[in-house]
């Protein structure tokens, strides 16, 4: 086990590289004179120096690549040029905020999506497949922002059962922050759970068709046993690579949903940063969603061995 | 033209046996996708749909009962009536016209998105396919590092530094297309590299482009073809989110993403205002996918990768 993480780890060692250099790249996208853009709109020619003094920016490319790095390595990501606070506190600060986010909505898709999937699969055909079927295209196809507000119309104007927007923290009350990530964390699931749904569904259909199954079902098993003590085991294996990729897209979803319901997280962070331009904070966020991603991906892969030994190495 | 050729040539019925093996062998991979998408009847359903959408957007200057931008400022905020069908804004201008304008701007934001991710992606891929070895290698580390970017906030990146209007925006999402294509290509063009008949025409002294050109890229039509009409969802989705943020089209002009953002504002107001351009997203990337689902479902085995 540890030789499989170890071996995974410095897999991803190119890939991670890559990915800074790429990530350090977006201030060679700045058009024309990055200084200037950097510095602001009303920004003196004396300021613009200053800025392009400050940044570094008089430098050979690799040298300012290899600062940059130096910097991220130690967990210093620069300053924003917006406020000039270290862009790593203000990262810190805002990651539970979307940690909570993320987690309910994952928690929302998954929870849901195994009743979903396994009923599909076990009732192939039948009117609830159909719906299940029906639903999930339709939850992958609805822009969650767009569900959102009808989630507000109908659950905040509405019915005045929930608040439209707005957070309380975790530590504030346990009771408030849930009842306020309760609708965004939805919006965030659903494209999760259909896609989790459809893998589930497919999974098993496929499972319930191997001659295992068939096996066990001829030897007298009650279908009950035969569905979730051997079928949802080996369908369980897809279902949770599924939900990994699902954080790469998840990442993407709280810019939105947290922009839309007031959230102060990391992808209201991002996007008022994308507003001023403000390239040290992007660049800051994009790393450390990247790494997310990557991590959690390495996570699913050493996983995958525990839950199925067919793909164990020897 | 094959497509044509097959589209006309082919009974709507089952495949008639007595047409005999030889001639299905003759038929290309694309003629057979053509004949096996149109035995099914959701995706051409949806195909329908879009093929009615993109001729109202293509047509909307015809269609619109108002000038787009034209301000109504005694009928503003209104719902759906049989003056203004889908209601007005809080500029009272028509948003029937606004969905159709916007359907234009969105549908035409995707295409562009894909025309670069296929221009990056064919190329690379074909070449990490065909070369192998240290070029593959390259290409493929890359490709892994992009994949690795979460789509959106990899596009807020791009649209940060290169400044934020439509087209940015679907040069952003072209580079979020681009590795899945890669990818692709290098599959079909690494299975197909290996098949006798590629071998004996290397072995005869054929040009390697001669045989990318008239072997490898018939081939992977087909799967291309699926990946692209499921991006083109993807695409509509990705527009309408960056527009919705306000990086994307630039007002006056509005896309169904924009659309939906000024709606929001209003919610209270005028909840009919989301309704249409939200709907519009979502049945347009409900067809696409359907149609993309019933494509890879009409793809001969030969060609399919699993």
């Amino acid at each position: 086990m540890p030789r499989l993480v170890g071996r995974r780890l410095l897999a991803a060692l190119p890939v991670l590289f890559i990915v800074s250099l790429l990530t350090f790249g977006v201030t060679l996208l700045v058009p024309g004179d990055p200084a200037v853009t950097l510095a602001g709109e009303n920004a003196t020619p004396e300021q613009v120096d200053q800025t392009r003094e400050r940044l570094g920016l008089n430098d050979p490319i690799y040298v300012q690549y290899g600062r940059w790095l130096g910097g991220a390595l130690q967990g210093d990501l620069g300053e924003s040029l917006y406020d000039q606070r270290p862009v790593v506190d203000s990262i810190l600060e805002r990651v539970p905020v979307t940690f909570g986010l993320a987690v309910l909505a994952v928690l929302f898709a998954a929870a849901l999506a195994i009743p979903s999937g396994v009923i599909s699969a076990t009732r192939r055909g039948s009117i609830w497949d159909r719906a299940i079927t029906l639903v999930s295209s339709a939850g992958v196809a609805i822009p969650n922002y767009f569900l959102g507000m009808l989630l507000i119309l109908l659950f905040a104007f509405g019915l005045g059962w929930l608040p439209a927007v707005g957070y309380v923290p975790f530590t504030e009350s346990p009771g408030d922050w849930f009842l306020h990530l309760l609708l965004p964390a939805l919006c965030l699931g659903v494209a999760g759970w259909a896609e989790i749904t459809r893998q589930i569904r497919s999974a098993m259909i496929q499972e319930l068709e191997q001659d295992y199954a068939r096996t066990a079902t001829a030897k007298g098993l009650r279908r009950r046993a035969v569905i979730f003590k051997h079928a949802a085991k080996n369908a369980s294996v897809p279902a949770i690579t599924v939900t990994g990729l699902q954080v790469a897209y998840l990442f993407g979803g709280t810019v939105i949903i947290e922009r839309m319901f007031g959230i102060p997280g990391l992808g209201q962070f991002a996007i008022s940063a994308v507003y001023v331009r403000d390239i040290p904070v992007i660049q800051g966020v994009v790393i450390v969603a990247t790494v997310v991603v990557i991590v959690t991906n390495l996570i699913v892969d050493t996983l995958y061995p525990l839950l199925n030994p067919k793909v164990r190495p020897a | 033209m094959t497509t044509k050729n097959a589209a006309t040539g082919t009974a709507t019925g089952p495949e008639p046996r007595s047409g005999g093996p030889e001639r299905r062998l003759h038929a290309g991979a694309i003629r057979r996708m053509v004949r096996r998408f149109r035995r099914q009847r959701a995706p051409m359903v949806a195909l329908g749909f879009l093929a009615l959408l993109v001729l109202s957007v293509v047509a909307a200057p015809l269609i619109s009962p108002y000038d787009p931008l034209e301000q109504h400022l005694a009928a503003v905020l209104q719902g759906p009536s049989a003056e203004y069908w889908f209601g007005t804004d809080e500029l009272g201008r028509d948003l029937f016209s606004r969905v159709l304008d916007g359907g234009r701007v969105s549908l035409l934001g995707a295409v562009q998105a894909l025309v670069v991710g296929l221009a990056i992606g064919l190329p690379l891929g074909l070449l990490a396919g065909y070369f192998s070895g240290v070029t593959d290698m390259i290409v493929m580390r890359f490709t892994d590092a992009l994949m690795s970017f979460p789509p959106l906030v990899m596009m807020l990146a791009i649209v940060a530094a290169l400044g934020p209007n439509l087209t940015n925006a679907m040069l952003a999402l072209g580079v979020v297309f681009a590795p899945r294509f890669i990818r692709l290509v290098r599959g079909v063009v690494l299975a197909l590299r290996e098949e006798p008949y590629i071998e004996a025409a290397r072995s005869i002294g054929v040009a390697a482009p001669s045989i990318i050109v008239r072997h490898i890229i018939p081939n992977a039509l087909p799967p291309l073809i699926v990946q692209v009409s499921l991006a083109t969802g993807f695409a509509i989705l990705a527009e309408a989110s960056l527009s919705f943020l306000g990086l994307g089209v630039q007002p006056p002009q509005a896309s169904w993403g924009s659309m939906l953002s000024q709606g929001f504002s209003s919610l209270g107001q005028s909840p009919t205002m989301i309704v249409f351009p939200g709907v519009a997203i979502a049945l347009t990337v409900l067809a696409c996918n359907v149609v993309g689902d019933g494509l890879r479902e009409s793809i001969g085995r030969e060609v399919r990768s699993e």
